[in-house]
């Protein structure tokens, strides 16, 4: 599904990740463990094609495709998702909007055709329905005025609609509460087809979802596989 | 009609059949332009304009209601817009003539006036006489001169006392003809207690050449008036502006425009613009806040790509006691492209109070943004704040949408979208849907 060969990773002239090398196997629940400042945000900003980060040398090798210098939206529409840690407010943007526009990209870039208005409604009423979102958050405008909690939710449900064939959570359970918590690790669990690569600092968290592979990360190193 | 002289002003107002006060009124205009100089003061450049060269008079036929949407169609106006121009009781002017204004019988029998301006001088001349030039006097500048002298049509309403018209009113102007200048002059007067809320589009094909549009717009609002006044332009903006092309200026409309509205006693008037089109623009709706407690917004979407340049802005002019005035500016800046917004706020009453925030959003690295703003006290008793930022898209949120599958122009769309929806959302219903994906088109690249 994916491997990370000799990755060398710097932001700003500072070393960040040093030669990295992972195989996050097809349908895995793969945990990325290590402390604060490890490097593990960074790595999978840099596999989501955040270009801030500057890929010194290695190579990031998704489905068998070297994607080490696609940008971050044809990785996204070749199925890699990432629910960040922090995302940014879009005042004016209803959720509504984004999600039919993401929709709207992933469908064409997969088929090749337009997604209907109705096909796109019929998506969002059934995984709305299975987290149980409030309708009138759509019409709200994009992470503004959302509790962590409330954004994560958001998270689940553009994961639910795009199901990707990978998906990256950085921290998928901070400032989120048991039922939320539930909420995630039962979408993991119930999404079958989707690998998981994520970073949790709860093991219990952790535990509630059956992890396949765990890699942990040190100073930019792995340190354990 | 060429060769700008005494004659062709002459010439002008014989076909139009105006009164003689119109003709001296114009011949005055005429005379005050040719000691003008034509002003530089903007940041703009364009190759001097050969005023002889220009076609002043097109004399297009009238249309009638049957033909008025096979018009639309062979003009190429994208449907919706179509549709929102046939809602409303629209005048449309086609180079120098009103073709087709509709609803006008309807409007009547509320006491209405919805008329080409060529006809409400010979039906309604003391109206007319009263009120034209008094906003925008026909010595104001170079370019309103010029077009008190040569101005060929125009719209002219007139609400009555304490009606509200039921409907919104609509200018649309095109240029069809090549080589053409256009220069219509609308003209609104909102009586004591009355309401309007008006729009004015405008378009124009491809042409090999620069053409000229140099429009006047003057707004009587009486006391306890409101008038909301809303411009969505889409000129012709040039073939130098495709994206990565040369930066040689050769066609395009070249706009300039004076809009100025005189508020009396607890009137409003509301400005909202959303400028798209045009190879340059140089435009400052105005208000003149004249009575106590009067009420004026500004509220301008600028897009400018390619080599557009665009100087507009606003000047609120505070005379009353207790006027307030609010300007809300958005600019965005792409690719070669040049903006600056200017602005004058000036009090002369008591307790007045203006907010003004202009905001500023640089794409690319050749794109330049520059402010403006003139603030004069000339008492100390008022109260004034501006707020300016300036600076580029937000990067994690483009990563954001970009992460969601979205493609960095559909994104840049999306947050400047987002971004102008307070000003968008202003503009009346009709055109809403018709507006937003004119921005989504000027947004992305070629």
């Amino acid at each position: 599904m994916l491997e990370i060969k000799n990755l060398c990773v710097s932001f700003n002239g500072k070393k960040l990740l040093d030669n990295i090398n992972m195989t996050v196997l097809d349908s895995a629940r793969h945990r990325l463990l290590g402390h604060n400042g490890s490097g593990k945000s960074t790595l999978i900003n840099t596999i989501a094609g955040d270009s801030s980060y500057t890929i010194d040398s290695g190579k990031i090798i998704f489905d068998g495709v070297d994607i080490t210098n696609e940008n971050a939206t044809t990785r996204a529409l070749m199925g890699i998702f990432l629910g960040a840690q922090n995302v940014p407010e879009i005042p004016g943007l209803t959720v509504l909007s984004f999600l039919k526009h993401s929709m709207i990209a992933h469908k064409h870039f997969e088929t090749g055709k337009d997604l209907s208005m109705g096909e796109f409604l019929e998506k969002l009423e059934n995984a709305r329905e299975q987290l149980n979102i409030p309708q009138d958050w759509l019409n709200r405008s994009v992470n503004v005025g959302f509790s962590g909690g409330e954004r994560k939710r958001i998270m689940l449900l553009r994961l639910m609609l795009t199901q990707p064939k990978l998906a990256m959570l950085d921290e998928p359970d901070s400032g989120t509460d048991k039922d939320v918590q539930k909420q995630i690790i039962e979408t993991m669990n119930n999404m079958r087809n989707t690998t998981f690569l994520f970073v949790s600092h709860q093991d219990n968290f952790s535990n509630a979802i059956n992890i396949t592979q765990t890699t942990a990360l040190d100073n930019g190193k792995i340190v354990i596989e | 009609m060429k060769r700008l002289n005494k004659k062709l002003v002459e010439k002008i107002s014989s076909l139009r059949q105006e009164p003689t006060w119109l003709l001296d009124w114009r011949l005055d205009a005429f005379d005050k332009w040719q000691k003008m100089a034509e002003p530089h003061w903007a940041m703009i450049d364009y190759e001097p304009i050969d005023y002889d060269s220009l076609n002043y008079y097109n004399e297009t036929q009238k249309i009638d209601n049957s033909k008025l949407k096979e018009t639309y169609e062979k003009m190429g106006l994208p449907e919706s817009e179509q549709h929102a121009l046939l809602g409303m009781a629209t005048d449309t002017v086609i180079d120098s003539k009103s073709v087709h204004t509709s609803y006008s019988d309807e409007l009547e029998r509320l006491g209405i006036i919805f008329l080409p301006l060529s006809e409400a001088v010979i039906k309604y001349p003391d109206l007319v006489k009263q009120y034209l030039g008094s906003v925008v006097p026909n010595s104001d500048n170079f370019f309103a001169a010029l077009n008190a002298a040569v101005f060929s049509d125009g719209t002219f309403v007139y609400i009555p006392e304490n009606v509200k018209c039921p409907i919104d009113l609509a200018s649309y102007f095109r240029i069809e003809t090549a080589k053409i200048g256009q220069f219509e002059r609308t003209l609104i007067i909102a009586e004591s207690g009355s309401s309007l809320s008006y729009l004015e589009g405008c378009s124009a094909p491809r042409r090999p050449n620069h053409q000229l549009h140099s429009g006047v717009v003057e707004i009587i609002v009486k006391e306890n008036a409101h008038v909301k006044y809303s411009t969505v332009q889409n000129w012709y903006a040039g073939d130098s502006v495709v994206y990565n092309d040369s930066k040689a200026k050769k066609n395009g409309i070249l706009n300039f425009v004076t809009k100025r509205g005189k508020c009396y006693e607890n009137a409003s008037l509301d400005w909202t613009q959303i400028e798209i089109g045009s190879s340059m623009t140089w435009k400052y709706p105005s208000t003149i806040l004249f009575g106590n407690n009067s009420h004026s917004d500004f509220y301008s979407l600028s897009i400018t790509r390619g080599d557009q340049q665009a100087d507009t802005g606003t000047k609120m002019i505070h005379i009353g006691d207790n006027t307030i005035s609010n300007i809300v500016s958005y600019g965005i800046a792409l690719n070669d492209s040049k903006q600056t917004f200017r602005s004058l706020v000036s009090f002369s009453g008591k307790n007045g109070k203006n907010a003004s925030k202009c905001d500023s959003r640089i794409i690319g690295n050749t794109a330049t943004a520059n402010t403006i703003p003139t603030i004069i006290h000339k008492n100390g008793l008022n109260q004034q704040s501006h707020e300016a930022t300036t600076g580029t898209i937000d990067k994690s949120t483009l990563l954001f949408l970009e992460q969601s599958g979205i493609d960095e122009d559909e994104a840049i769309a999306l947050i400047i979208g987002a971004n102008a929806a307070p000003i968008i959302s202003r503009l009346p219903m009709e055109f809403l849907v018709e507006s937003k994906q004119l921005i989504q088109m000027a947004l992305k690249k070629e």
